[in-house]
């Protein structure tokens, strides 16, 4: 069978560590990369999707909202099926390789490297077919339900010989996705390789570069694909801020949670709506059950919000905060072509270096974790400085 | 409407007093305030009263008032508005007494802030403030709420740090010498802005202590004013206003709305206009918030604070002295306390007794501005004098 894509998108968070690898902040989880990468498509592509499938090695969580949240984010009918596959290179690239039209497949690494990776399934300038697979158990990198950390088990040699190699089979491969750069370049010389990313984001930032044999690898696992042509990539990539060696809170404390409220909030919250009176047009942000402008009750509809705004006055708190991560500093912001503000933390900057005046764009974040629960929201991203 | 006077005003020494719970605390007010009337008042003399308390402590409120001062007869009210509730107390109680429905009302405040651990307490709080899904898990903590006002209006101004020291220089130098104040100590210019941050534009030292403390009036009606004392302190004015609670809709930062109709009331009800205050008690959490108020209370005209400080207009021995109990800021700030505190200090002003005297003193005000910026309560009196 062969597949044609009709949209790559691939986002990588604005912080790096000390070995230049790019970490999520600390307002990113799997469910914000995959809104960031998916973003990325464009509304008009997003429009044709009917199917999400989403791959990770990392979820967030086995049982939570993510696909309600990545559904309203992406302003997509709560009816589209959504996914979620565990898995690294060799699933994603399975998951594009079986992808019907409108599917649309998101591969997010959440640990350094990391990355998200989107793919749209769509008539398309770039092709991909099935060339094989190879499956040997080789867990030597493993994790168990419930465990905070990789095990690994320490002989890169095993892994090396019994893994990758027969993993990789003899196949004269254009490009590795799943392997560390080094490593390709011992293993297959004249290969490229894909830093940005180890696991279920790679292959779909391989695609965006390189035509030819794609094999993805996990242990002692590959899946390969023949790749002609190309079609435009959207590539989300900040120049990387050093991130602090920590993002936990000084002091830990639990933030109260009202999970009804955050419930009542979610279409507009997540989904970035205003209610606007039917009856006079005023537009309330929050949504209200009575209008301010000319009192009709339950008179408001949901409308799409834009997403450019620019600072009307921000401030950085820099005491410790119990429960929160810190410094950080929250603006309130202009949302463009409205007379409407918002309150919203600022992102992807070092605290304390917006300004009153300073354009950006609100993006989908988890603003906070409460009772266990992640809050998301919209945080501004200052417009990057040239 | 009859007139109604403070025929006794009282307080505790503010400051952190792990020593005393909340009962005692209100007792002992109590009795300071009982203590405080020229020829005297017995408890039973008492018609009804009003306890301004914000946060609950040791349980039900209007309870803990009748039960620890030994009021077990008369009818006993909470008023809970935010930090505006001393004097909005005041407001409610003088309504009886004007509408002749009550001879005498005591009116108490109180709050104990340091009865639970340091991360419960600052939750709590900011739970009393906040809207659970749109501004709570942001961390928009108290400095941080006021601070987005400032941060506008010094961008619109060109007020400076220097100003906001100012006003910390001059607070402390008059609560420096009252034995109730918190923090009697002065400060230098050079250590205001030295200190560590808290939240930009705000230095540790821009803003309040956190402290426990209790204050009291008794008020009563003209037709029995002269049982009590030959030196009544009249309230000839109060005013509470409101503004939006949510940051994002408030239309100005720049400004405290709520501060400006709470003043235009009480101006109103007095017949009197700003020129003719001698001395103000103005609610200065935050050393901007200060500046910015004497905008609102018609003191200079807009964007002319910062050239009040400058002169010294605001110091005890200038045009208007600002604060002379110390403020908020070096006095403390229980906040159910604080407007009753000012009331209990401009009492001793209007009657030539007070610490820091104001010479000649015949017209006070009392300002409160709480919550999230979203109200405020002025109190305009007259002195004996007057």
């Amino acid at each position: 069978m062969i597949v044609q894509i009709a949209a790559l998108s691939t986002y990588l968070p604005a912080w790096a560590d000390a070995r230049g690898h790019r970490v999520p902040g600390p307002d990113e989880d799997v469910t914000t990369l995959a809104v960031a990468a998916a973003t990325g498509l464009g509304a008009d592509a997003l429009a044709t999707v009917d199917r999400i499938v989403l791959v990770t090695r990392r979820p967030d969580a086995t049982l939570g909202t993510f696909p309600e949240i990545v559904l309203q984010a992406l302003g997509l009918d709560p009816g589209t099926p959504v996914e979620e596959r565990l898995g690294g290179a060799p699933a994603t690239l399975d998951a594009l390789l079986s992808a019907a039209p409108g599917t649309l497949v998101i591969g997010v690494d959440p640990q350094a490297p990391a990355a998200a990776g989107a793919a749209l399934a769509g008539p398309g300038g770039l092709s991909i077919e099935r060339a094989d697979t190879v499956r040997h158990s080789v867990p030597v990198r493993s994790r168990a339900a419930g465990d905070t950390a990789d095990r690994v088990y320490d002989d890169p040699r095993l892994l090396r010989e019994r893994g990758w190699k027969r993993a990789l089979g003899g196949a004269d491969a254009t490009v590795v996705a799943g392997l560390p750069v080094r490593d390709v370049g011992k293993l297959v010389p004249g290969a490229d390789a894909v830093a940005e990313a180890v696991e279920a984001a790679a292959p779909i930032l391989a695609l965006a570069h390189h035509p030819g044999l794609l094999v993805a690898v996990e242990n002692g696992h590959s899946v390969s694909a023949q790749v002609t042509g190309s079609v435009p990539c959207a590539a989300t990539a900040r120049t990387p801020n050093p991130a602090p060696p920590t993002w936990e809170p000084r002091t830990p404390a639990e933030i109260p949670a009202s999970l009804a409220s955050y419930e009542r909030a979610l279409e507009a919250k997540v989904g970035w709506k205003a209610g606007e009176c039917r009856e006079c047009g005023e537009r309330s942000l929050p949504p209200r059950a009575r209008c301010l402008s000319c009192g009709g009750m339950e008179t408001q509809d949901l409308v799409a919000l834009p997403r450019s705004a620019a600072v009307y006055s921000v401030v950085t708190v820099r005491a410790p905060v119990p429960g929160k991560h810190g410094p950080y500093s929250l603006a309130v912001v202009d949302i463009a072509g409205t007379s409407l503000r918002t309150l919203a933390a600022v992102t992807d900057a070092e605290a304390g270096t917006a300004r009153i005046g300073d354009p950006g764009a609100l993006v989908l974040r988890r603003v906070a974790v409460r009772a266990g629960i992640p809050d998301y929201g919209y945080a501004f991203q200052p417009e990057e400085q040239s | 409407m009859r007139d109604v006077a403070i025929v006794g005003a009282g307080m505790i020494p503010f400051g952190e007093l792990f020593d005393q719970g909340i009962k005692d605390m209100v007792a002992r007010a109590f009795d300071a305030t009982l203590s405080s009337v020229d020829k005297g008042m017995r408890p039973d003399e008492i018609g009804a009263a009003w306890f301004s308390e914000v946060q609950s402590v040791d349980g039900f409120p209007a309870g803990l008032l009748a039960d620890a001062c030994g009021l077990g007869d008369i009818p006993v009210t909470r008023v809970e508005n935010a930090c505006a509730s001393g004097n909005d107390a005041l407001r409610n109680a003088l309504y009886a007494v004007g509408g002749g429905y009550v001879d005498v009302a005591l009116v108490l405040g109180t709050d104990k802030v340091r009865d639970t651990s340091a991360s419960s307490t600052f939750w709590d709080w900011m739970g009393t403030n906040r809207d659970s899904a749109w501004d709570l898990p942001l961390g928009l903590i108290s400095p941080a709420s006021f601070a987005l006002h400032v941060a506008r209006y010094m961008h619109e101004f060109g007020a400076t740090r220097e100003h906001l020291a100012m006003v910390a220089v001059k607070n402390h130098h008059n609560g420096a010498t009252n034995p109730y104040a918190h923090l009697r100590y002065e400060v230098t210019m050079e250590q205001v802005l030295a200190a560590p941050m808290v939240v930009e534009p705000f230095g540790l030292l821009d803003c309040v202590p956190q402290s426990d403390g209790a204050a009291a009036v008794l008020i009563a009606g003209r037709d029995v004013v002269d049982r009590y004392t030959d030196r009544p302190v009249w309230v000839r004015g109060v005013g509470t206003g409101m503004d939006r609670v949510l940051h994002a809709e408030k239309a100005d930062l720049s400004r405290f709305p709520a501060t400006a109709k709470a003043a235009k009331q009480a101006f109103a009800m007095a017949g009197i206009g700003p020129e003719r205050i001698d001395v103000a008690e103005v609610h200065d959490c935050f050393t901007g918030v200060e500046m910015m108020t004497y905008e609102e209370l018609g003191f200079c005209g807009r964007g002319e604070a910062p050239r009040l400080l400058e002169r010294g207009e605001t110091s005890i021995g200038g045009r208007l002295p600002v604060n002379p109990s110390g403020g908020l800021k070096s006095k403390g700030h229980p906040p159910g306390a604080t407007g009753l505190a000012q009331c209990t200090e401009l009492f001793e002003q209007l009657r030539g007794e007070a610490v820091n005297q104001v010479d000649g003193a015949r017209w006070a005000l009392a300002h409160n501005v709480g919550g999230p910026t979203a109200v405020a309560a002025v109190t305009v009196l007259a002195g004996p004098d007057a």
